[in-house]
């Protein structure tokens, strides 16, 4: 199977920048990830969304991975939040207590609708 | 947290043959908490049910006594190269697909099945592609076991630190560590042996019932 590798947009809307995240987050996710991360930090919203719609696979490293951006915008003070993840992978947020410390919505929409307008 | 792995490997200690085991998980529960914690107010209830041996660690041809009750599914072995533990999962996923698991249980079995093979191909084979990881998957009337054996014989290198995600966020602990927690959280059960030249966990999932409810 040969790997598929994370592809990811960013995306800005009013209150926050958004991360589209498509196939897998693994250990070679690191870099594109980041990437992503840093464009996205350079909106002047404080929210910055990941956008899981398109993820397939996530293992032990891209937890770790995520951690890592929690702990980056937690630290500058930014909203760090979830969207899109499937039911299994809801439950290993859950399970790791990364959902205590990042909001996780169904979808996008209803991420954006928790996001205070008029933010930027 | 005192957490569920914990308790699991409490459960799994030696302690003295026909002896109750609430004792020992008292006693586990206090030298967790010290001598001055008060109960807060977020209190789980745990409910034990003791269940017969599901598998044995030994290869049931050696074992000579349960032939008749374990069949193998199916046997491989892979590359310790990156992208195999994917691979592997899948093929697990497949295998088991006449077993009619509830979707989220092979959901789990593959997370499970993944980070093994993971963990033995990076912390077993160092990633040495000539050296395989060993996948063996069997089944009773009542349990699924999947064996999954490295080269990575040797002493163990002791208890893995029980991931705090409080404590990551705050950089007084590595991001990562969460392989062998979420292979715990997964399974009904895992298990590990090894010797001087192989290190086996095996991932128990016990079949029908209460527990494939979800």
């Amino acid at each position: 199977m040969p790997a598929k590798g994370l592809t990811v947009g960013v995306r800005h809307q009013p209150g926050a920048a958004i991360i589209d995240l498509a196939g897998e987050i693994d250990g070679f996710a690191e870099e594109s990830l980041n990437m992503a991360y840093l464009e996205a930090e350079g909106a002047t919203g404080k929210a910055i969304l990941l956008n899981f719609a398109g993820v397939e696979y996530i293992n032990s490293s891209g937890i770790a991975l995520i951690v890592g951006l929690l702990t980056r915008a937690r630290n500058s003070g930014r909203r760090l939040m979830a969207c899109g993840l499937s039911e299994h992978y809801v439950e290993i947020f859950t399970i790791t207590r990364l959902a205590d410390f990042m909001a996780v919505f169904p979808d996008e929409a209803s991420a954006l609708a928790a996001v205070p307008q008029g933010v930027d | 947290m005192f957490g569920l792995p914990r308790l699991r490997r409490l459960l799994t200690d030696q302690y003295p043959d026909g002896a109750p085991p609430i004792a020992h998980l008292l006693d586990g529960l206090a030298r967790f908490t010290g001598p001055a914690w008060e109960p807060e107010d977020d209190v789980t209830l745990v409910s034990l049910q003791r269940c017969p041996q599901p598998a044995p660690m030994t290869d049931p041809k050696e074992d000579g006594s349960d032939h008749a009750t374990w069949r193998t599914l199916a046997a491989w072995s892979v590359a310790s190269e990156p992208g195999n533990e994917r691979l592997t999962m899948e093929r697990v996923a497949e295998v088991v697909r006449g077993l009619n698991l509830p979707p989220k249980r092979v959901e789990r079995l593959k997370t499970a099945v993944a980070e093994a093979t993971l963990n033995a191909m990076e912390h077993g084979n160092r990633f040495q592609p000539h050296l395989p990881v060993d996948i063996t998957v069997q089944a009773s009337h009542d349990a699924l076991a999947i064996r999954i054996k490295d080269c990575g014989g040797g002493p163990s290198g002791g208890a893995a630190e029980m991931p705090d995600i409080e404590a990551k966020l705050a950089g007084r602990q590595s991001p990562r560590g969460w392989g062998l927690f979420l292979i715990e959280q997964m399974v009904d059960e895992t298990r590990v042996s090894a010797d001087d030249h192989e290190h086996t966990l095996e991932l128990i999932m016990r079949l029908g019932g209460d527990a494939d409810a979800g």
